[in-house]
């Protein structure tokens, strides 16, 4: 069992996730200037093929939230979504160090299995389920978005992760709509 | 002798590393352990230092319960974050000199060696309290199968939090009871489906009976609030439902009080049917 275990400890301890982690801390606490966010484009003719794949591509807006707010609940959503609140930097270390063999087996473990068990689009599609649930309980709507649209400031996630500064600011140009005028195509439920 | 000076060096360098509230107190590791009660036909004999959380529910369910530290608890894990800090510390440090050192016997410029970063207390990912007192219960060895599952854990006594059901937390939002000492106490937990996809879990006391427990020792589960908790092992997300009289969500966040105690106005609900007036 030790032999799994050392692999993943050395494969997460790569000096680039170091820097990228170190680079990270600092991104996830900045609040930009909502006025210096570019609000993303939103308007597309809707098609058949659209809306077949709403599940996968959509964005949020709740009435009465400001931009502060809105990127608040989304960050707070994505490490839900991700599972990147506090223990995850025990699961998936941000620097070589977090790897100490006997915090981290349990951790590692659970990580290894998850990632063995779902494929990485399973754990995209958790990703999206996760979101939805989180930004829907805190009375967010749901409204479907044309897939190149939104690749322009969403992520997906499987094995692989954005690169942090990059998710920070498409979930800050995320918050600028949730936090926009209200959209005037349907709503589409949790 | 080298081994004699390595022994007193490294016991040096530890009593630098530890910090000072380490160093003045070291609290007491504290025992963990639990203990599942299978379906026996002898009676539970219940150990007056020991808890047992009786969980029931329709169907074959594996319920992960975690317990939260009390003060004393909570320091001492703090201690033990720490100590597990210096020891990285420590590491970083040995690795720093080795390549200074590698560098300098290759005659090479020391600063152009790849230095791994520093590791930041703020960032030490070590597991929370919750995460090192884990209860996972079911799916099998259920301790009743009569009208559905009944599943029993002899716990150290504090207090408890549901988590989770199997790949599924109850991240959003959960409720946490209290597990006295030489009690049992029941809870009722179902998780659900619901049609827009989410998959809430409902939870509430229970009453049991059953021959081999002392009825006196049953007591059933008094539920408070406990907000929500971190993903630790990047699984779906959802959360109980409200509890009337207990808590409700507004915008996402848990709010002391139930759905009825809100809405019924208390002499109409002191009159009529308790349930009447929810939404």
């Amino acid at each position: 069992m030790a032999g799994p275990l050392l692999v993943a400890v050395a494969i997460l301890a790569t000096p680039a996730m170091a820097e990228d982690a170190a680079k990270a801390e600092d991104v996830t606490k900045i609040i930009p200037d909502p006025v210096t966010v570019v609000m993303p484009k939103l308007d597309f003719t809707e098609t058949e093929a659209d809306r077949a794949d709403y599940d996968k591509y959509f964005y949020f807006h709740r009435a009465d939230t400001g931009f502060e707010e809105a990127l608040a609940d989304l960050r707070e959503c994505d490490g839900m979504a991700k599972g990147l609140q506090s223990g995850i930097q025990y699961q998936q270390p941000p620097y070589p160090y977090a790897g100490t063999m006997a915090g981290a087996a349990g951790g590692l473990l659970g990580s290894l299995m998850v990632e063995a068990i779902a494929g990485s689009a399973e754990k995209r599609k958790l990703r999206r389920v996760n979101m939805r649930r989180c930004m829907g309980y805190k009375g967010y709507a749901r409204y479907g978005l044309q897939k190149d649209l939104w690749q322009e400031f969403h992520f997906e996630e499987g094995f692989s992760g954005e690169e942090e500064s990059k998710r920070q600011a498409m979930l800050a140009q995320q918050a600028k709509v949730a936090s926009g005028t209200k959209p005037v195509t349907g709503e589409l439920g949790i | 002798m080298i081994a004699r000076f390595t022994m007193v060096a490294a016991a040096a360098l530890l009593s630098m590393s530890v910090p000072a509230a380490a160093a003045e107190k070291a609290p007491k590791k504290e025992k963990w352990a639990t203990k599942v009660i299978a379906d026996k036909p002898r009676p539970v004999t219940i150990d007056p230092t020991k808890s047992y959380i009786l969980v029931r529910s329709p169907a074959q369910i594996a319920p992960v319960l975690m317990r939260l530290p009390n003060a004393e608890q909570a320091a001492a894990h703090e201690v033990e974050r720490q100590e597990a800090f210096a020891r990285v510390h420590r590491s970083w440090r040995k690795r720093v000199a080795s390549i200074e050192l590698d560098a300098k016997v290759a005659d090479a410029d020391p600063s152009k060696r790849r230095k791994p970063p520093e590791p930041v207390e703020a960032d030490f990912g070590y597991p929370s309290y919750e995460q090192k007192h884990t209860v996972f219960l079911g799916p099998q060895n259920r301790f009743s199968k009569v009208d559905g599952s009944a599943y029993l854990q002899e716990v150290p006594p504090g207090e408890y939090i549901f988590y989770a059901v199997g790949a599924t937390c109850a991240c959003l939002g959960t409720v946490s009871f209290d597990a006295p000492a030489g009690k049992v106490v029941a809870l009722e937990l179902s998780p659900t489906n619901n049609p827009e996809g989410t998959t809430p879990f409902q939870i509430g006391a229970a009453t049991f009976a059953d021959v081999r427990l002392p009825a006196e020792s049953v007591l059933p589960a008094a539920f408070k609030p406990a907000g929500m908790r971190s993903n630790w092992f990047g699984i779906a997300v959802d959360r109980v439902l409200p509890i009337e009289g207990v808590f409700t969500y507004e915008r996402g966040k848990q709010v002391a009080g139930g759905v009825a105690a809100i809405a019924v106005p208390a002499p109409e609900a002191s009159s009529g049917d308790p349930v009447a007036g929810q939404p």
